[in-house]
């Protein structure tokens, strides 16, 4: 397929690398020739200088050949214009556009669309990295918690605490230990490297896994689980933010918005201004990050949640071990570079939230619409999540799961009919219809699909 | 600064103030009195200044600066003070030139401040005038001028923002005559309705007109000795208090809300309303308490002078100085804070007294937090800090002009209850005081010095202070 990539920003830049690697013909503009050298050095894709929005820019790009354009330059309104030239002059059959400026997307329905601005998908990275951060304070105990088929579904992730109840049990024998609670663990990780495990592998205090369990069952197994990591909010919770970005701005919107009382420490004293004026209750702290004195200050100590939301990785990081060492029970921290979320788990921090993967994987998701409904990316991008339908034709249908041969590094988390949640073992049957959640190695995704017989569709 | 601009804008005001002088003389004329000649004479006279100060003097301004527009403002408020003066004394109901400009000044500004006694055996034409004058300056009459006359309208804004009340004034239109004449409708239906809901709820048609007008123009002139306690009517006290509430409500918003479908949600979406409501309903249950411990009024009484007094009206249906003792000095203390901003009312305005407020919890908070941005904020907008600076100064400008009559007042030979309460309730546009000046009593029988005083207190308080007092810097006349 060809598709055109407008901005080689950080988004645009893995977005590119991820649909370059799955073998399509990728062209990228930016009006930066430095970054674009950096693109052109790392992936197999043409690179065009120049601005995103004009004619003979996008038609040297091959626009009048394109069938998917995605404009993610940082100005919203230059990637609206880009929208409406590729529609009208070259007839781009798929264009999605990133619009972070709040304004514009509370009225994205009338705003966007066939007749108005073409543009048919609107991804905001800030805004899904922002949800998936509000995701994980949500629930406390759980690293991450996302929800699948409508929420019926929900796949979490834990940690493996000496004392927890799991340390030491072989997946075989999960359900056992957590009181016949039905769940389905599909992901670990061991040493920072994230597998799909199969039924010998054995958890170890320190690995992390991810498992899916019905919602109705949520309690229970938060119950089973509490074994030391859950926090208790007595009166109201505190929560602190290092970084007044786009992202910083819309969990702090939000957490106000539930009654949180949020401090923001922004470097810059024009953003901390900014961020004064636009946000209610929170405190905004013109300073330093790793400041002792203003930390101590503000009370770090006596903090529940802290999120390092920074531009700058090594600040985050830093900011999260310091808060570590004030014993903050929760910490989120935002890591853009692949090497870095790595090592992070390493030297001992548990959530990390990559900025990247979130927006690449709700853009793939896009993408790949037709029969797969859901897809987003776990582990550091190592591994992906798909909730596909399985059709009369598949081959998986009416065959016992331990019958099939699935692709090396997936497996079934849940099968989901009508109202009804399976968790699934060796003798479940996948029916015509039924929603299957999967999760997948990154290498084994495109045979995942083809099993459920999905092609790359747009519309 | 363009003299013979100013002379001719002063005369534009002067033929309007003119041609409403012929209202009451028609008046005077149906009911065949004697003072048709005396109005007459009146409205001759003002048509004849106006006249001459447009043709002969002035000269029509093709440009007007800030500047101008105080001087003019100023200007206007007394020369038609001194104009609407001329009836009362022409006729006679009034015995010195002190008492006549002092009920004339009281009018115009909307206090409502009386020195007439045997208002009910009054003739018509003098009590209309009388309620004219309020509805008149409620509003604004340069603000009507500017809605009038669109050749205004390119120093029209200047004249806008120096009359109407409130820090921060906003064009509801791209036009400055169009928003006058906004206002204006807004204003004229209001007092329309109250009017209306006057005469039905028993009032000959003549009450309800004099006191709609004065209701909407928060003004509290009436036409009885009794004000509103005449009547005996709880219903005609509670159509008056929602058209006191009513009318002490940012007539922006008002417009808002018309606007938007008749939302009310609009209203309570707004801070200064919702501040301007809870001072209101706590005042008054705070007041109501001891009231009916001690037995000593009725609630709808309370309700009534409590609204009357807060929003600067000054109608009394009851004699408040006989409650227990402690409530007066809590009706003392909210006549300062007044109405909302952008209304008919009077005093500091609500949204004054909100953003001091705000600005103390935020220097609190920076106590707590000593490195963070933090900003003075009403709803969700930011308040400049150059509109909070302008409010501190104000606030202690308005406390020392309120300190500095008050010792002047005393100083004419009155009682310290007395002068205090009488300066407050003339700067505030309040009307009635404590003490000699209180709702049973009125101003006839304070020294001429004092009423003097008390006179120029109330076009201060109107005009907002800073109006006038720019008059007073020697850096404005300065070329």
């Amino acid at each position: 397929m060809n598709i055109l990539i407008l901005g080689a920003g950080e988004v645009g830049y893995h977005i590119a690398e991820r649909l370059a690697h799955e073998g399509n013909n990728v062209s990228v503009v930016d009006r930066d020739p430095v970054r674009l050298k950096r693109v052109a050095d790392n992936m197999d894709v043409r690179t065009v200088v120049g601005e995103a929005s004009h004619p003979s820019v996008l038609a040297r790009a091959g626009a009048a050949d394109a069938e998917l354009l995605i404009a993610a330059t940082a100005s919203d309104e230059s990637n609206m214009l880009a929208c409406q030239v590729a529609h009208s002059l070259f007839r781009v059959t798929t264009k999605m556009a990133r619009i972070r400026d709040t304004d514009y997307m509370e009225h994205r329905n009338r705003l966007f669309g066939r007749d108005d601005l073409p543009i048919d998908t609107v991804i905001s990275p800030e805004k899904e990295a922002a949800k998936s951060i509000l995701r994980r304070l949500q629930v406390s105990s759980a690293m991450d918690a996302q929800e699948f088929s409508g929420g019926s579904v929900q796949l979490l992730s834990f940690k493996v605490t000496p004392k927890s109840c799991l340390a030491g049990i072989s997946i075989r024998d999960i359900s056992e230990s957590l009181g016949g609670i039905k769940a389905c663990v599909v992901a670990h990780e061991h040493n920072a490297l994230w597998r799909v495990p199969d039924a010998n592998t054995t958890l170890l205090a320190g690995d992390s896994i991810y498992l899916t369990v019905g919602s109705a069952y949520l309690d229970d197994l938060f119950h089973h689980l509490s074994g030391g990591v859950t926090t208790e909010y007595r009166g109201r919770r505190h929560v602190m933010i290092v970084g007044g970005g786009h992202i910083a701005y819309i969990v702090a919107k939000e957490l106000e918005k539930s009654g949180v009382q949020v401090r923001i420490i922004e470097h810059n004293d024009k953003r901390a201004k900014w961020m004064a004026r636009h946000l209610e209750h929170s405190v905004v702290i013109a300073g330093d990050a790793l400041d002792q004195v203003l930390l101590e200050e503000e009370n770090i100590d006596e903090m529940d949640d802290y999120i390092a939301l920074t531009n700058d990785d090594e600040t985050n990081i830093l900011g999260s071990l310091i808060a570590k060492r004030y014993k903050v029970p929760h910490i989120v921290t935002l890591v853009n570079r692949t090497i870095y979320s790595r090592l992070v788990r390493e030297i001992g921090l548990d959530i990390v939230v990559s900025a990247r993967f979130t927006t690449a994987a709700s853009i793939l998701q896009h993408i790949r619409k037709g029969k797969i409904y859901g897809m987003s990316s776990l582990g550091d991008g190592m591994l992906e999540v798909l909730e596909a339908e399985a059709m009369k034709t598949s081959a998986v249908v009416n065959v016992p799961l331990r019958e099939l041969n699935f692709p090396p590094q997936s497996v079934v988390g849940a099968i989901i009919r009508g109202d009804q949640v399976m968790i699934p073992d060796g003798d479940s049957v996948i029916a015509p219809g039924d929603h299957v959640l999967m999760v997948a190695h990154t290498d084994s995704v495109r045979d995942v699909e083809g099993m459920f017989e999905v092609s790359l569709e747009f519309f | 600064m363009h003299i013979r601009g100013v002379i001719w804008l002063l005369g534009v005001l002067s033929l309007f103030y003119g041609g409403s002088m012929l209202l009451p003389t028609l008046v005077a004329l149906i009911n065949a009195s004697g003072e048709f000649y005396h109005f007459l004479f009146a409205a001759c006279l003002t048509l004849l200044t106006g006249l001459l100060s447009v043709r002969y003097i002035g000269e029509q301004p093709q440009h007007l600066t800030h500047r101008d527009g105080f001087l003019i403002v100023a200007l206007a408020w007394l020369t038609l003070s001194l104009l609407g003066a001329i009836p009362f004394l022409s006729i006679g109901v009034c015995e010195s030139v002190v008492d006549a400009l002092f009920e004339s000044a009281s009018g115009l500004t909307t206090t409502g401040a009386t020195v007439l006694s045997g208002l009910d055996t009054m003739p018509h034409a003098i009590l209309l005038w009388r309620s004219m004058q309020e509805w008149l300056g409620g509003m604004g009459i340069i603000v009507l001028a500017v809605a009038i006359m669109p050749l205004l309208g390119v120093g029209g804004m200047q004249l806008f923002r120096a009359e109407t009340p409130g820090p921060v004034k906003d064009k509801l239109t791209a036009r400055v005559t169009e928003t006058a004449k906004v206002l204006w409708y807004i204003y004229l239906l209001m007092t329309v309705i109250c009017a209306a809901a006057y005469a039905l709820a028993g009032m000959n048609w003549f009450d309800a007109i004099n006191h709609a007008m004065c209701t909407v123009a928060i003004g509290g002139f009436s036409t009885h000795d009794a004000s509103m306690g005449w009547f005996h009517s709880t219903l005609i006290e509670m159509i008056a208090v929602f058209f006191m509430v009513l009318a002490g409500i940012n007539f922006t918003l008002h417009f808002a809300v018309l606007n938007n479908r008749f939302s009310p949600q609009a209203y309570w979406k707004d801070e200064e309303f919702r501040a301007y409501i809870y001072i209101l309903g706590v005042v008054f249950v705070v007041i109501a308490v001891p009231v009916w411990w001690s037995d000593s009024d009725d609630l709808h009484h309370v309700l009534f002078n409590v609204v009357s007094v807060a929003t600067t009206t000054g109608f009394a249906v009851s004699d408040y100085s006989q409650w227990p003792p402690g409530t007066n000095m809590l009706l003392f203390v909210v006549m300062f804070i007044g109405a909302c901003a952008g209304s008919t009312g009077g005093g500091m305005k609500v949204i004054r007294v909100l953003l001091l407020f705000r600005q103390g919890l935020g220097e609190i908070r920076r106590m707590i937090h000593p490195h963070a941005v933090i900003y003075t904020k009403l709803g969700e907008q930011t308040v400049e800090a150059n509109v909070v600076q302008a409010v501190w100064g104000f606030f202690v400008l308005y406390m020392v002009c309120y300190l500095m009559i008050a010792v002047i007042v005393a100083m004419t030979g009155v009682d310290l209850l007395t002068a205090m309460s009488a300066t407050a309730a003339c700067l505030t546009n309040t009307g009635p005081g404590f003490g000699h000046v209180g709702p049973a009593d009125n101003y006839a029988a304070l020294p001429a010095a004092g009423k003097s005083v008390l006179m120029f207190a109330m076009i201060l308080g109107r005009l907002e202070i800073y109006t006038f007092f720019v008059l007073l810097v020697p850096e404005f006349w300065r070329k």
